[in-house]
């Protein structure tokens, strides 16, 4: 166990050694030259990048949890199979082939890449509330219902706390991958950072690749870790722990 | 103060359950359903908080038929407790042990002190585990936890299906025995489930047999062991019944019963015990030779020599 924890705890460093020589690296060649000389239009970019993300995830969050907890009712148990299959099959059809077929539709611009990113987010939420909720042992619900809690009781005070772990992992999931997925943006005239990440790979321009990239790829560390914190927060240490412990 | 009246469960219209049972079960009595799995005890257990519906019968609880009170109502006023402990792994001990007085909506005063009364009441140190979360307590710890979680709003009736089934058997006995001590100042209506016959004779003020859905026998646990009513019956309590039974006596109700000879004073093998013992350990020393014949010690007074002839007269002439 020790050997394992300091086996990992080299890798880290070593990862995080590599990460630091890369940007001393990239910074020095020139390569972030970009957004300095164009502040305005990064900015721009980015903050359409992140309007997509954040519209796209808040929304597949809406329908994603809330039609978790309803496959999960008694009621509506026969019909899971039907809506998680449904669900899976959507994940089976590439990010582009989803972005592809909403321009058909909606066209181009903005909404058609929000509405490909909020499908595509779908699926990771709800997978982990189904299986979250899925997962609390069948003997507290058991117990909550003997001891007088009401369903909608049971749901709040029980089930979603101790589902909250799983639940949480699945919109963090979903958020990452949503911000790397928002570069594709770009190819359905949806804007964002991907802009100059494929100005960059069209031009052979490590100027504009990496100023497009790295600022993507840090983004996405800044979420995960934002969530985390939040779960920090928002989940009970008892559930945390006992994660952890299994 | 619960009684059963022709109750029948029929799940899928077709499979009977628990069919026809009546009895009475008083106030403040323990009474252990007892039976092989798949009998119906569970499900008799469950059709009194309404966790299963009744098919036909009724049950009533103090005098009001659990069917036409509200389920919610009802189960807020019945203890739970089952054989998972089913402790809520979100919240910290203290929110687990009152959660119905929470339901019920006491206010902040009132549950802390009712927490610290009942921590103190099984012997664990309230502030110590006051913020704790249910993973971080042993097995034993946990189900102590369960125990007073149910019976936290004072509930006169509490439900326990296998509360220590899952216990090994050391922590079983020792919170068997604490669990009794906590009922004689309680003094609540038990319903337990329990597969195993030693418990059932030791918790149980009376014992309900069960097979295949109907009531074998109900009676009190000596009665059970001594007249069983049917073979049934007498395989389930095992050979060993007369045995057992001795558990349930003690030195005194021999003595009440038959004049023991004064001790002999020159013999050397000899042990004192106290009166209180019961007549299956007294038995056990005499066996395992570590006496040939045991002093009866009453306080301070000797009472007279006890041989493995007294406790054989007692069992044939006032128990079998």
């Amino acid at each position: 166990m020790n050997r394992k924890k300091l086996l990992a705890t080299l890798l880290k460093a070593l990862l995080s050694i590599l990460t630091v020589l890369f940007f001393v690296w990239s910074y020095r060649s020139g390569y972030y030259q970009l957004i300095f000389d164009d502040p305005e239009g990064f900015w721009f970019l980015f903050q359409q990048h992140l309007k997509m993300v954040l519209l796209s995830s808040s929304l597949a969050i809406a329908l994603s949890v809330p039609l978790g907890i309803l496959v999960t009712r008694p009621k509506f148990k026969k019909v899971q199979w039907l809506i998680m299959n449904t669900a899976n099959l959507g994940q089976t059809i590439p990010s582009l082939a989803i972005l592809a077929l909403a321009m058909t539709w909606m066209g181009i611009g903005f909404k058609p890449a929000v509405f490909a990113l909020f499908l595509y987010s779908l699926l990771p939420i709800l997978r982990n509330t189904v299986a979250g909720i899925d997962s609390i042992k069948p003997e507290l619900l058991d117990a909550a219902r003997g001891m007088g809690y009401k369903p909608y009781q049971i749901l709040f005070k029980i089930e979603l706390p101790n589902a909250a772990f799983s639940i949480f992992a699945g919109i963090r999931t979903a958020v990452v991958l949503n911000i790397g997925t928002a570069a594709l943006a770009y190819l359905v005239g949806g804007g964002g950072l991907g802009d100059w990440i494929f100005t960059g790979i069209m031009m052979r321009d490590n100027i504009y690749l990496l100023s497009g990239a790295v600022p993507v790829t840090l983004l996405a560390l800044f979420a995960d870790l934002t969530l985390r914190i939040i779960e920090g927060f928002v989940i009970s240490k008892g559930v945390r722990q006992s994660v952890e412990a299994d | 103060m619960i009684d059963f009246n022709h109750v029948t469960k029929v799940f899928n219209d077709d499979i009977k359950a628990v069919d026809d049972i009546s009895f009475h079960v008083p106030e403040g009595n323990i009474v252990v359903f007892l039976g092989p799995s798949g009998c119906g005890k569970t499900t008799t257990l469950r059709m009194v908080n309404r966790l299963e519906s009744i098919s036909e019968g009724t049950i009533s609880v103090n005098g009001n038929s659990v069917n036409e009170l509200n389920p919610i109502e009802l189960r807020r006023n019945i203890g739970y407790v089952i054989q998972h402990n089913g402790l809520f792994p979100n919240m910290t001990i203290e929110q687990n042990v009152m959660a119905v007085p929470d339901l019920l909506g006491w206010d902040r005063k009132k549950k802390k002190d009712r927490f610290n009364y009942l921590m103190d009441l099984v012997g664990l140190n309230p502030d110590q585990f006051r913020k704790r979360y249910p993973h971080e307590l042993s097995g034993g710890q946990q189900q102590r936890i369960g125990i007073i979680r149910a019976m936290a709003a004072d509930p006169p009736v509490m439900l326990m299906d296998e509360p220590f089934g899952a216990l090994d058997p050391i922590i079983r006995s020792h919170i068997q025995n604490e669990f009794l001590q906590i009922q004689e100042e309680v003094q609540k209506t038990i319903l337990f489930v329990s597969h195993d016959i030693d418990e059932a004779i030791k918790m149980g003020d009376k014992v309900a047999i069960f097979r295949e859905g109907q009531l074998m026998q109900y009676d009190a646990p000596d009665e059970i062991l001594a007249h069983p009513t049917n073979d049934f019956v007498r395989k389930f309590v095992g050979k060993d019944r007369a045995l057992k039974s001795l558990s349930l006596h003690h030195i005194q109700d021999l003595v009440n019963e038959q004049h023991l000879n004064q001790a002999d004073e020159t013999n050397k093998q000899q042990k004192t015990v106290p009166i209180h013992t019961n007549l299956k350990d007294a038995l056990s020393i005499l066996l395992n030779q570590e006496a040939e014949q045991l002093v009866v010690q009453s306080g301070d007074n000797q009472i007279g020599a006890l041989t493995i002839q007294d406790i054989e007269n007692y069992l044939h002439e006032k128990i079998m």
